[in-house]
């Protein structure tokens, strides 16, 4: 009678049933070669535990507090193409404010194309990116897929409501997707003076 | 996913983990302290390279630091945390593909130490006999091929099913079930070909 191969024997030890299972319950020497691979098993979970490297809980405080936020520096070029976009948006709001022809109920309903303008000069700016050159931390990573995920969801309901042509949630979705893509390039820039632009857009 | 013989599977009190949401650096070392041993072995066992093991061990507990506010007490914490350290394993193990899969064997200087402790001991022959076990083990683990090193070590180790690995790899779980095969043929054919420890059965 032909033994079964390792495959097999390592599918039977696992609970399987397969057409080998009756012949190694009574075969000594398959037995054998499962004891082998307890064997094998048991000293794999006795090897040599490595020792731990020095400082480990250290560098990983000082790591972790060098991805947070840093105090603002100089501006860099792409933070004032967002300074100029946020005041753009700043100044259009002001207008239709005092816009005879509008009601004070209506200020902002202007302010949406200006939304979509400033998004998708976000989005080409984060186009230019080689994020697969940039260095980026586990801790960056990880917000990075949060804001991709948060972004693609914005995008469903901004199509929902682009449908229903709900003026006041769909200027609230733009602006929720322009604070994502404003985040989005202060990590890609690692500059959190870009951050001081979405801060001045909520103050219209 | 089975625990078996996990380090991970040591649970903490719930209070610590609370603490920990709330931001307490304290709760989080006392978590560290806890898991540290776990992620680092995972990690080197994974990656083969302490360079790189280090690496997953600042970014999985950087990743606790900045997630645990996501962690619901559902599954046990430890689980929670090795599937960080697993994820950010084979992060590494990806970013660094370009890396020969043989690399050279790491321990040996530890194991010489720990064998010149062992000898000053009445039982010299157990400590030889052991210290060749672990160290052919060690070896053969070492040049296993990164892949194979992961399953056979998610499988038998951190009790990972076929599926959950194939699931990781973004493979079929035969592909997972051939690398074990590979990986327990790969340790025999070395046990019987250098060491031929007595705790393991003579060949068929």
């Amino acid at each position: 009678m032909n033994h079964p191969n390792i495959t097999e024997l390592l599918a039977i030890r696992d609970g399987e049933s397969t057409s080998a299972s009756v012949h190694v319950s009574t075969c000594q020497i398959c037995q054998d070669e499962l004891n082998k691979i307890e064997i094998l098993v048991a000293e794999l979970c006795h090897l040599h535990e490595p020792q731990l490297p020095e400082d480990a809980w250290e560098k990983i405080v000082a790591k972790h507090n060098n991805t947070q936020p840093k105090p603002p520096g100089k501006p860099t070029p792409l933070s004032k193409v967002l300074y100029a976009l946020a005041a753009s948006v700043l100044l259009v709001g002001f207008i239709t404010l005092l816009s005879p022809n509008k009601t004070i109920n209506t200020p902002l309903v202007s302010v949406l194309p200006e939304l979509k303008a400033e998004s998708r000069a976000l989005e080409h700016i984060l186009a230019n990116y080689q994020t697969n050159s940039l260095e980026l931390s586990a801790s960056q990573q990880f917000k990075i897929e949060k804001i991709q995920w948060e972004l693609m969801l914005l995008d469903q309901k901004l199509s929902l409501n682009n449908k229903q042509n709900n003026e006041k949630q769909l200027e609230k979705l733009w602006l929720n997707r322009i604070e994502n893509l404003t985040t989005l390039h202060a990590i890609y820039n690692n500059n959190p003076e870009v951050m001081l632009a979405q801060s001045t857009r909520n103050l219209i | 996913m089975k625990e078996n013989n996990s380090l991970f599977s040591q649970t903490i009190e719930p209070s610590l983990i609370t603490r920990a949401q709330q931001g307490d650096l304290t709760a989080h070392e006392a978590i560290f302290k806890c898991y540290s041993k776990a992620t680092y072995i995972l990690a080197l066992r994974l990656c083969n390279q302490k360079e790189m093991a280090e690496d997953v061990l600042q970014n999985t507990f950087i990743k606790v630091i900045d997630c645990i506010d996501s962690f619901q007490c559902q599954a046990p914490f430890g689980m929670w945390l090795r599937k960080i350290a697993v994820n950010e394993s084979l992060m590494i193990l990806r970013k660094n593909r370009q890396l020969p899969q043989l690399v050279s064997y790491e321990h040996s200087d530890t194991l010489n130490n720990v064998i010149e402790l062992d000898l000053q001991t009445k039982q010299q022959h157990c400590a030889i006999h052991q210290y060749q076990v672990q160290s052919t083990l060690e070896k053969t683990l070492a040049q296993l091929p990164a892949q194979t090193r992961l399953v056979l070590w998610l499988k038998e180790i951190e009790g990972y099913s076929h599926q959950e690995i194939a699931e990781l790899m973004g493979k079929s779980e035969s592909f997972s079930k051939s690398l074990l095969s590979r990986a327990f043929g790969r340790l025999r054919t070395c046990f019987s070909r250098d060491n031929n420890p007595k705790s393991l059965v003579e060949e068929p």
